[in-house]
């Protein structure tokens, strides 16, 4: 029998035994045969000691009971697979979990033998019943017979057929799962990418779906009886379904709009957090458009380890949850961490090339460990970003079948609204970034009493609102998507004053904030034996030596002659449409924001910051995410840099 | 000098396996298939000229062409690859060359690439009809094989004297038509067929 951690694509062994439990799990029924053909551990879910608690918050962020409800969910969970197993977890995620355990397993990521259940539910809207899918197969069947079409309505054309045809042959060909020659997995995914093309005519096929769909049968079949598996393949359908048509909307459609947009974001994201290594990047001639297809296409699933990209996709599951559309959210942060962690070796190249064998690199070698400092970062911004208490209403919601549910402590009150009327995490972030709207003068507040106040500007000025409401969340332009990911991110970079130590709960927000829910205030990340990457990390995780606001306040406005364009949210929804800086038109109602040149209004603090109209970027005229055909050649500032 | 080259083509008819050949001289049999573009260096001597050449790989999929500009805009020259297995591959070569005409103009110097000669016994794609497209276009073509490794310093050799050709005549401040080099290699002829007027300012890297 071989070591799983041989295999590139299985899940390795370590990942989910616990200390000292390997024993137990002898003769578990949920062992899983992975393509290799050797028989996987039982230990669903990770184990997490206390000693690793305290390395990942501090075991006293911790009750007690919480603790130990949560170590007897994980032990009757690993021994009761399927839907016993998944009754005891959710108990425990509604009934015992505070803030901190439930981000602890946010942190560690979901059960692997849960993914497939909570996946579905969080991304998926609307489930194939069994009758449409067999319907479905037979159109399946008939694609395959006769070949594909010439282009017609409700059909694949050949073109499609050949080129998923041709991918096949190239998707894992090293896992005995996809081999050509008689893998189950091979067939499996033909048929669901045909279906996909069948019913997704506005998606059809994009290169990079099928690693997609390999990583999903990978994942959904783990711990599972491969032979009574009938749900796999229209399970993993589902699951793709949705994630090329709603959560990653504009991802993988004709012009790729949306993957352009994300990232533009994750570009802005850079160009703010760490301006040193935008402008390193920019020198060298590389321009993320060259990484980040791969990136966001595969959601990772080529660029990291499996776990890793299992965790990602945890996160964007829950960020599509309910059609909520920030999973290109998730993606852009997660390439934030990527590019973060492999920083130092980035500012030490000196040629395009190097740049692109460097990331490359990393992403083939080196996001193998859950700990790295890779997770970490993502898990800082991924996870912060998201709200810890917004995580564990979802969940609660969701163990409790759907049914509304009152929590009793804190935010009891909120639950009784409707999960998606409620302001989206975008606009919570928006709200963290709102709280800059205020002159820096004035008295830091508490987390909580922020939220409160902020909701209160949000009502009464409006100037001081969101850029967006909620219901108009899907139609929100990309830019303002940025901006306000890098509101929220000048929001953890701003350090909070330290304060004395309080009951669990309601310092989580500042705690969060400060990093330190993720680090523990006292743990042994920050405090363990100073590696360099580490130090490194610990540093810049807060996005390096943080700008003070006043600065980020003092960013020169562009030349009011800039020609730098916008991307602009047009009544059509997210089309790129090149408009000069001055005219930018705006379909929200409140979005105020003045972008020309003047001078900033004391009140409105940070908010007059000009993201993206700073001189450097808007040199290029044009960047990729919003090119009108002329610009396409002469884009991004690296054309005039060279 | 610096010159740069794209590979272009459909997927799966081995671009990337044409780069790691060329470059690295490695070939794997079993290659996933690409979306991230990559590029490699590599040094040559063309002539008298010594010459880098920075070779880019990229997804086959039409729809990526969407970051095509990306790759191509400043490209030098262009290998446009196709499967001679695969006929329908070819029609994909034409589709290229009509792109690169219209977004990158006449400047760039194409040479067209059958892969996988390999596999001859499967042949699809008629050699006649290959030749005439070739010429009718001004693009040399070569039969390689990035398995065997037939064919490609040739096809990279011609391209690139095609290249330092035209970056010599840009320099010399040189029209159309001027464009043949004193040292090129010598069993090559290079005729500089592109016709059109040159751009006047540099498209090439630096």
């Amino acid at each position: 029998m071989t070591d799983s951690r041989e295999d590139p694509w299985g899940w390795p062994i370590s990942e989910f035994v616990g200390e000292g439990e390997q024993g137990e799990n002898n003769g578990s029924p949920s062992r899983e045969v992975a393509g290799s053909g050797e028989p996987k551990v039982a230990g669903v879910l990770r184990s997490l000691s206390p000693i690793s608690l305290a390395r990942f918050g501090g075991t006293d962020t911790v009750s007690a009971s919480a603790w130990e409800a949560f170590v007897s969910a994980r032990k009757s969970s690993e021994n009761q697979i399927g839907d016993a197993g998944s009754e005891v977890w959710y108990k425990f995620l509604a009934s015992s979990c505070d803030s901190a355990a439930l981000s602890l397993v946010m942190r560690k990521g979901l059960p692997q033998c849960e993914r497939r259940k909570v996946w579905l539910e969080w991304g998926v809207d609307e489930r194939t019943s069994d009758e449409s899918w067999k319907a479905l197969m037979g159109d399946v069947d008939k694609v395959m017979g006769t070949g594909g079409e010439e282009k017609k309505e409700g059909m694949v054309d050949k073109d499609t057929l050949h080129t998923i045809e041709v991918d096949l042959l190239r998707t894992m060909p090293d896992h005995p799962y996809f081999s050509s020659s008689g893998g189950h997995g091979f067939a499996a995914l033909k048929k669901i990418l045909l279906a996909v093309a069948l019913k997704a005519p506005e998606v059809g096929y994009l290169q990079g779906m099928n690693f997609l769909g390999a990583f999903m049968l990978l994942t959904f079949k783990f711990g599972r009886d491969e032979e009574n598996d009938a749900d796999l393949e229209k399970d993993v359908f589902d699951c793709l379904k949705s994630v090329t048509t709603t959560l990653l909307k504009g991802y993988y459609a004709p012009g790729l709009t949306q993957l352009l947009g994300d990232t533009e974001m994750l570009r802005q994201l850079v160009s703010k957090t760490d301006p040193e290594l935008h402008l390193h990047l920019s020198e060298m001639g590389f321009d993320l458009t060259l990484v980040c297809p791969q990136w966001f296409v595969c959601n990772f699933v080529t660029s990291a380890k499996m776990d890793v990209v299992a965790r990602i996709w945890d996160l964007l599951m829950f960020a599509g949850k309910g059609g909520r559309g920030e999973s290109g959210g998730v993606m852009a942060w997660v390439g934030l961490a990527m590019l973060g962690a492999v920083r130092e070796k980035l500012m030490e190249t000196t040629s395009m090339c190097r740049v692109i064998t460097e990331i490359r690199k990393f992403t083939m070698e080196g996001v193998k460990d859950v700990d790295s400092d890779l997770w970490k970062r993502a898990g800082l911004s991924v996870h912060s970003f998201f709200d810890a208490g917004r995580i564990r209403e979802e969940v609660v919601k969701m163990g409790n079948g759907g049914k509304k549910r009152g929590w009793d402590g804190e935010g009891g009150g909120e639950s009784d609204e409707p999960i998606r009327q409620r302001p989206s995490m975008l606009s919570r972030a928006n709200s963290f970034g709102s709280s800059f709207a205020t002159p820096m003068t004035k008295k830091r507040r508490t987390a909580t009493e922020n939220f409160a106040r902020r909701n209160g500007i949000s009502r009464d000025q409006p100037e001081g609102r969101f850029l967006f409401e909620p219901a108009e969340e899907s139609k929100v332009g990309l830019v303002d998507k940025a901006e306000s990911f890098f509101k929220f991110a000048a929001e953890l970079m701003t350090p909070t004053p330290s304060k004395p130590k309080r009951k669990f709960g309601t310092s989580l927000s500042s705690k969060i904030r400060s990093g330190s829910i993720l680090f523990g205030e006292n743990n042994s990340f920050n405090n363990e034996e100073a590696k360099p990457s580490t130090k490194k990390f610990s540093k810049s995780v807060s996005f390096g030596a943080p700008p003070s606001p006043k600065e980020m306040v003092a960013m020169p406005p562009p030349p009011p002659s800039s020609e730098s364009t916008f991307l602009s949210p047009n009544s059509k929804g997210f089309e790129m449409t090149p408009v000069k800086t001055k005219s930018r038109p705006s379909t929200g109602k409140k979005k105020k924001k003045q972008r020309t040149a003047g001078t900033p209004h004391p009140s409105q603090g940070i908010r007059q910051t000009h993201f993206f109209t700073s001189p450097e970027m808007s040199r290029g005229g044009g960047r990729a995410g919003f090119m009108s055909p002329e610009d396409k050649l002469i884009m991004s500032p690296l054309a005039e840099m060279r | 000098m610096r010159l740069k080259v794209v590979l272009l083509g459909e997927g799966r008819v081995g671009k990337t396996s044409i780069l790691f050949r060329y470059i690295r001289n490695e070939f794997q049999e079993k290659q996933q298939s690409t979306l991230q573009a990559s590029y490699m260096d590599k040094r040559i001597k063309v002539g008298s000229v010594d010459a880098q050449l920075s070779v880019w790989d990229t997804a086959g999929q039409e729809r990526f062409h969407a970051l095509g500009p990306i790759y191509y805009r400043d490209a030098d020259g262009a290998l446009l690859v196709y499967d001679i297995t695969d006929s329908e591959s070819f029609t994909k070569v034409r589709k290229w060359v009509k792109e690169l005409r219209k977004i990158v103009g006449n400047d760039i110097n194409i040479v067209i690439a059958g892969n996988k000669i390999d596999l001859e016994r499967n042949r699809q794609v008629s050699e006649a009809e290959v030749l005439e497209y070739a010429k009718s276009v001004g693009a040399s073509h070569f039969y390689t094989s990035a398995k065997q490794n037939l064919g490609l310093e040739e096809c990279f050799n011609e391209l690139a004297t095609k290249m330092v050709a035209q970056n010599k005549a840009k320099f010399a401040g040189g029209v159309a038509g001027l464009g043949v080099p004193k040292g090129g290699k010598s069993k090559l002829v290079v005729v500089d067929d592109t016709g059109g007027g040159k751009k006047s300012g540099g498209g090439s890297c630096c």
